[in-house]
């Protein structure tokens, strides 16, 4: 009996330490990136050599599991200590290293890309943060970032209380949104563009034009799935923004007729009753 | 020990022990855990159910923790990721899982298995009782004849838990969409958190307590399932604070383990994900070799002390 308990004890030690699978990895990871948190919750007060042991760290896992996805992240994560630390020259360094070793996946590069941005940005130098950029735009324009871009600059320079060039930007996107829905107008590329669009007009307080980009979605996509969330963010454009209460009725009685059973459609029949 | 009387006339109590006026109560409950503790002391096969039952569950925990690894994710995985999601098949936050699954595992194996061993453990404590010796195989033969009698017993105990727990937590939140920003001065956020946990352990005592002797009712006093369900009531009902003290005494060393439990997310973020593991095997030792123990032998000595006939 005894025998039987300790072989039980030792196979479930075996198997729960000493086999290297992602789920190990996933560990490993946890563990340095504990670390990592604790500099970047206080990254002024944490000593250089603090930072290099956890930079080094960080670029051991990496190395170790080159082939994990978590090796990237790991590498990002010692650009994000550099930042947090003001060492902008060794991020940009970093993400450049990052950018060259990932450079057949977009995803990375733009993301290599946009931190480089940010570094400049941190450091006020703006048309160099514009560049990296408008540099993500022109090479990587349907990767996550990429897609995001075009409307970041737009809020970048609304936070930095810049109108006119905001609303350039905002111009700017609306136009490389419309020419990304106008190759394939039923695609998820398209419905997407459609959707930062509308978020576009919105930044410009253009209350007509989003809700014109909303219902572009409304009848492009409403064959290929439900288009509630989109009727009920009209129905609250016509209340809130443009003050049309009867207008925002029709919409509503719109999704409620058309989509009965919406997650949605209880807080319209509410909101119809006020 | 100062001996007094009891102002209600009914016999001889010490001081020091919880006791009743109700004309029914016979034997004071610091002489069944006298009784409980001596019968452990001399008989230590009396920890075999329990002891099985903590090895069940412990075997069950490490495989719901083994779950995310090769090669038991090829098996456990794809439940988990379709009922739950797919984050939970990683590091940490499959540990936030654990204190879910294993509570959900422990009622199924709680109708299943426990209760054919509650039904043995009753009989051991029984032949303790009758000063002979305790015999698991003997007293698991008996219980396997009345099996359906116990799993009804444990289900029905389950079941009312269950939507107890499950009306208590729709009940507060239908209160609160309703409009209402308070219940007796406690927002929302309170009561879904302590509180709800609080009404939840004084439904555990409470059902428990209803059904604390029908196990013994069953398997000693050979009474009928539904019979033996009655006079558990009944003798509740006869004996409500010596009951409840029964149930609620070997209760108070698990709260610290709902705490940690309560606490999961913290404890992942700001200690490491593996305590909640240790806590999950803590809480095994504890709910089956400390409560469950203390509550089965007090309540069926308390049965054998005050059997009428």
């Amino acid at each position: 009996m005894k025998r039987i308990l300790y072989c039980l004890i030792l196979c479930a030690v075996f198997l729960s330490g000493c086999g290297r699978d992602q789920y190990s990895i996933e560990r490993d990871y946890w563990k340095v990136n504990r670390q990592a948190q604790f500099v970047l919750k206080n990254p002024v007060a944490t000593p250089p050599n603090e930072i290099q042991r956890v930079v080094s760290l960080l670029s051991n896992f990496a190395a170790g599991h080159e082939k994990n996805t978590l090796a990237v992240r790991a590498e990002f994560l010692i650009g994000r200590i550099y930042l947090a630390k003001g060492m902008y020259d060794q991020a940009r360094g970093q993400y450049n290293a990052i950018a060259s070793k990932y450079s057949k996946s977009a995803a990375v590069v733009s993301e290599a890309l946009f931190f480089t941005g940010s570094s400049y940005q941190l450091q006020n130098n703006e048309d160099a943060a514009i560049a990296q950029y408008r540099q993500i735009i022109d090479k990587y324009p349907l990767s996550p970032r990429g897609l995001q871009m075009p409307i970041y600059i737009a809020k970048y320079y609304s936070g930095s209380h810049e109108p006119v060039k905001m609303q350039e930007a905002y111009r700017a996107a609306i136009a490389h949104y419309e020419s990304l829905a106008q190759k394939d107008a039923k695609s998820a590329l398209a419905l997407r563009a459609c959707t930062l669009v509308a978020e576009c007009y919105a930044g410009l307080k253009d209350w007509h034009q989003a809700i014109a980009a909303l219902e572009t979605i409304v009848t492009n996509f409403k064959d290929r799935g439900a288009v509630d969330g989109v009727l009920l963010n009209i129905a609250v454009i016509y209340q809130r923004e443009l003050r049309d209460p009867p207008k925002a009725k029709e919409v509503l009685a719109r999704l409620i007729k058309d989509y009965p059973d919406s997650k949605y459609a209880n807080a319209a029949r509410e909101l119809l009753k006020k | 020990m100062v001996p007094v009387l009891d102002k209600a006339g009914l016999g001889w109590y010490t001081s020091n022990t919880f006791v009743s006026k109700n004309k029914h109560m016979k034997t004071p409950l610091t002489t069944i855990y006298h009784q409980s503790i001596q019968a452990l002391k001399a008989q230590k096969k009396l920890l075999i159910p329990f002891a099985i039952f903590a090895g069940i569950e412990s075997i069950v925990l490490t495989l719901i923790f083994l779950a995310p690894r090769v090669p038991f994710n090829a098996v456990l995985g794809p439940p988990i990721k379709t009922f739950k999601g797919e984050m939970y098949l990683h590091y940490p936050v499959n540990f936030l899982l654990i204190p879910e699954a294993s509570s959900f595992f422990r009622t199924i194996i709680s109708v299943l298995i426990g209760s054919l061993l509650a039904g043995a453990a009753a009989l051991m404590i029984a032949q303790v009782f009758e000063k002979k010796a305790a015999a698991f195989g003997s007293a698991i033969a008996g219980s396997a004849k009345k099996y359906f009698q116990l799993f009804i017993i444990i289900l029905s105990t389950a079941v009312i838990l269950h939507y107890a727990y499950k009306g208590v937590t729709i009940g507060l939140a239908k209160y609160f969409i309703a409009g209402h920003k308070q219940l007796f001065g406690y927002t929302y956020s309170v009561w879904r958190g302590p509180l709800t946990i609080i009404i939840s352990i004084f439904i555990l005592l409470v059902v428990q307590a209803f059904f604390v002797y029908a196990v013994p009712f069953l398997m000693i006093g050979k009474e009928k399932l539904f019979k033996a369900i009655w006079r558990s009531f009944v003798l509740f009902s006869r004996n409500i604070w010596q009951t409840l003290l029964i149930v609620t005494l070997p209760f108070l060393v698990y709260i610290p383990v709902i705490i940690l439990q309560y606490k999961t997310a913290y404890l992942i973020d700001n200690v490491f994900p593996e305590l909640v593991l240790i806590v999950a095997y803590i809480e095994i030792l504890l709910s089956s070799l400390v409560v469950d123990l203390f509550v089965t032998m007090s309540a069926t000595l308390f049965y054998l002390n005050n059997k009428e006939g």
